[in-house]
């Protein structure tokens, strides 16, 4: 455990122009949608400052129709997503909306200033909690070091970096091979495959994993709606 | 004590920047170098203020935010070109007065692009909390038909999408819970005991595919 600094760590980032016209170019933004996108483009800064790549585009809550029915604010990394989560300037505790409560990395706390010309990022959380006390979020100077653990572990596996719909169109990303040319024939026959329901194809990959000789089988199922 | 502390200061912006320049772009630890640089910059009460005078208070505040926070990004991914002869803040409060002239000529060529059209010559306000432009969330006025396309789903589309695990459970059993019985995600998740953030990411997903769905009926 950290030794904690008797003055916290916080970042704080400067909002202009730029900024506000971001959450202004929204179709009707609301004081939240307003706040949430503030939110964003200060961790957005923050990113940016730390060379650490994200797809900024990429985030539900700019698609208008995503966020007209999901209330999220999210940025997404290679290793998933972050939740921009704002903080009012009284708050004392953090609220993170139940719509971003799946296939977060990190929940991270934005607190705006009521000038609207700052915002200062708190720290952070790993896993969704209610009413977060703000005193025991994580420092953000841990964030770095959160993120490079979490890709080193995870990155693998995570489903959110596998384009599925590449799968779709036969392209299978960096060792996965399909399960036909990973298997012969015979061995194929005695896998068992989870039955499939009319309307939906089913694909599969598969990795070979040699554990102490051992050839493991990972799959991963994905259903899709025939359009 | 005021000198010492400004050299001790400096020297250690100093040793944090050549720090950071010793590793390699997007490695860890230069990536915590940086965090950690920005803030002390920040901090520091040694940033410049250009042309603070010619300024209503107001709108230079947000010219030098804008300027302030174009250098700080600047700094970071030039941090490599940074010349160790002269001292950090020096070299961020001459890139910070060229950033500010930038932002100023925008601002002054068309009172920012990006800003909403409006009265040219008046000065660009930017709105603080208290005088947010409030609309009222649109959600309420097209419920009806949300309501009746979630209840019709015309093309069967919505029930089609089931959780892997438990396949009695629809994106549109899900939908009508959440969006026409106004039921939250652990309300939801404990009367299906299925856990919120399982629902929660399911729903999202499978919302975001859907959208086109949605639109097609939807959109006037």
């Amino acid at each position: 455990m950290m030794n904690q600094t008797l003055k916290p760590l916080y970042f704080a980032v400067p909002l202009a122009f730029e900024a506000h016209a971001i959450a202004q170019d929204q179709s009707q933004p609301t004081q939240r949608s307003y706040l949430k996108a503030l939110a964003v483009y200060a961790v957005e800064f923050y990113l940016r400052c730390l060379g650490i790549g994200a797809d900024f585009a990429q985030g539900d809550w700019r698609d208008p129709w995503m966020s007209k029915l999901i209330d999220v604010a999210d940025v997404c990394l290679p290793q998933g997503k972050l939740e921009c989560c704002v903080v009012l300037p009284n708050a004392e505790v953090l609220q993170i909306s139940p719509d971003a409560w799946g296939d977060r990395i990190a929940y991270v706390a934005v607190q705006m200033d009521r000038s609207l010309k700052s915002a200062t990022l708190l720290g952070f959380i790993p896993n969704p909690a209610i009413d977060l006390p703000l005193s025991q979020l994580r420092s953000i100077d841990q964030l770095p070091d959160f993120l490079s653990q979490f890709a080193q572990q995870n990155l693998p596996m995570n489903r959110s970096f596998i384009n599925l719909r590449n799968w779709l169109e036969g392209a299978f990303e960096t060792g996965w091979q399909s399960l036909e040319s990973a298997l012969e024939m015979n061995q194929l026959q005695a896998i068992a495959v989870r039955g499939e329901e009319r309307h939906e194809i089913s694909v599969r990959q598969a990795k070979l994993i040699d554990l102490a000789s051992i050839w493991a089988i990972d799959r991963s199922c994905c259903r899709w709606q025939l359009r | 004590m005021e000198l010492e502390d400004r050299s001790s200061f400096a020297e250690q912006l100093r040793q944090h920047v050549e720090e950071a320049r010793a590793h390699p772009p997007r490695s860890l630890q230069r990536q915590k170098l940086l965090n950690q640089i920005v803030q002390e910059i920040f901090n520091s009460g040694r940033l410049g203020h250009p042309q603070q005078a010619l300024w209503p208070p107001d709108l230079y505040e947000d010219l030098y935010n804008e300027a302030l926070q174009k250098t700080l990004i600047e700094i970071c991914q030039k941090i490599d070109k940074y010349n160790s002869e002269y001292p950090v803040m020096a070299w961020v409060n001459f890139r910070l007065n060229y950033q500010f002239v930038a932002v100023v000529q925008d601002y002054q060529r068309q009172g920012i692009t990006q800003l909403p059209k409006g009265n040219k010559m008046a000065p660009v306000r930017l709105p603080s909390l208290e005088n947010l432009p409030i609309a009222i969330p649109n959600s309420t006025e097209d419920a009806p038909q949300l309501q009746q396309f979630l209840r019709q789903d015309p093309e069967g589309l919505l029930q089609k999408q089931r959780l892997r695990d438990r396949p009695d459970v629809t994106f549109q059993m899900l939908a009508i819970a959440k969006f026409i019985e106004g039921k939250s995600w652990p309300q939801i998740a404990a009367e299906l005991e299925v856990s919120a953030q399982t629902l929660c990411s399911f729903f999202n997903r499978q919302l975001r595919d859907l959208i086109p769905y949605f639109k097609k009926y939807l959109e006037a």
